[in-house]
């Protein structure tokens, strides 16, 4: 399937109107080099690489943001098909804050509820990314990315079993995840388009 | 101190009373988990669940909801015979039990 960088931003734009959040970029947020500062003096992590690397959603109350760390719709295939999964994955945080309204105090007070709700979200990286490529991202990898969450190791344990678990039926086509749905539906529609338009392009 | 003084007054009684409040519902919330193995698997229905470290169980996914876009899988949680682990997955693929249901 062919992607655009044009549909991207619409996607993203689309994707955020349907969960209700803003998109911030999170180099230009006063709020998010605060919380940058703050982790680097606390020795979590480096202020340039919260700001530059990591995409951060806050849903708390009134304030509903997603801050993102790239320019969207910029980039190669590759960039783009990344864009859209951390878009997903960001839907997912925001549904699960608001299924329940403890997830942003559960997710930072508990290791086993952050390695949770990352394994949840981490399991819509995985349907897009095969629903665009074909290819299966390694539960053991994605779990282990969570090092960088200090999620320490018997939860990341649980986490690769939640991905080794979805990757069953992602590898057979079958989707789990929420917003997976909501954005293969709009990717398959886009494409039905794209496809109608070049065959109305041949009839002529 | 006099004896009058190790009476509790109002305030103190409101506060013993709070604390104790707070106790008891800190002890229920730490003993307040589902006491399952960490790491094990489970149906519960169509739900896939897996303990956690806290020993609570939590949702992998409920294969009554899984979306296949029209290729028509009728999604069971079963015990996957590969791997013993707990799984959605189409009902032809999972381990039958002695009288021919999905474990």
């Amino acid at each position: 399937m062919k992607i655009t960088n044009k549909q991207v931003q619409v996607f993203w734009k689309y994707m955020a109107k349907k969960y209700n959040f803003k998109i911030v970029t999170k180099q230009d947020s006063d709020e998010m080099k605060l919380v940058g500062w703050f982790l680097d003096q606390i020795g979590v992590q480096k202020k340039k690489e919260f700001l530059n690397t990591y995409t951060t959603t806050i849903i708390l109350g009134g304030w509903r943001c997603v801050y993102v760390p790239f320019e969207i719709g910029v980039g190669g295939r590759d960039d783009l098909i990344r864009q859209i999964a951390v878009c997903v994955h960001e839907c997912q945080h925001v549904v699960q804050a608001d299924r329940e309204t403890a997830q942003p105090i559960k997710y930072l007070s508990s290791d086993a509820s952050r390695a949770f709700y990352e394994a949840d979200a981490y399991r819509a990286n995985m349907e897009i990314v095969w629903f665009f490529t074909g290819k299966l991202m390694s539960p053991a990898i994605l779990a282990n990315q969570l090092k960088g969450y200090s999620i320490g190791k018997a939860d990341r344990r649980i986490v690769e079993k939640h991905l080794i678990i979805a990757s069953k039926v992602v590898k057979r086509g079958g989707v789990i995840t929420g917003p997976s749905k909501v954005a293969i539906r709009w990717w398959k529609a886009q494409n039905m388009r794209v496809r109608s338009r070049r065959v109305s392009h041949l009839k002529v | 101190m006099p004896p009058s003084a190790w009476k509790a007054s109002g305030i103190d009684m409101i506060m013993m009373i709070g604390g104790a409040v707070f106790l008891i519902a800190a002890v229920f919330v730490v003993s307040c988990n589902d006491g399952c193995e960490p790491n094990a698997t489970r149906c519960n229905g169509s739900r896939v669940e897996i303990c956690n470290t806290e020993a609570d169980w939590e949702l992998e996914a409920d294969c009554s909801k899984i979306e296949d876009f029209g290729e028509g899988i009728d999604w069971t949680c079963c015990l996957d015979p590969l791997d013993g682990l707990h799984s959605c997955l189409p009902s032809d693929e999972c381990e039958l039990d002695e009288d021919g249901g999905a474990r």
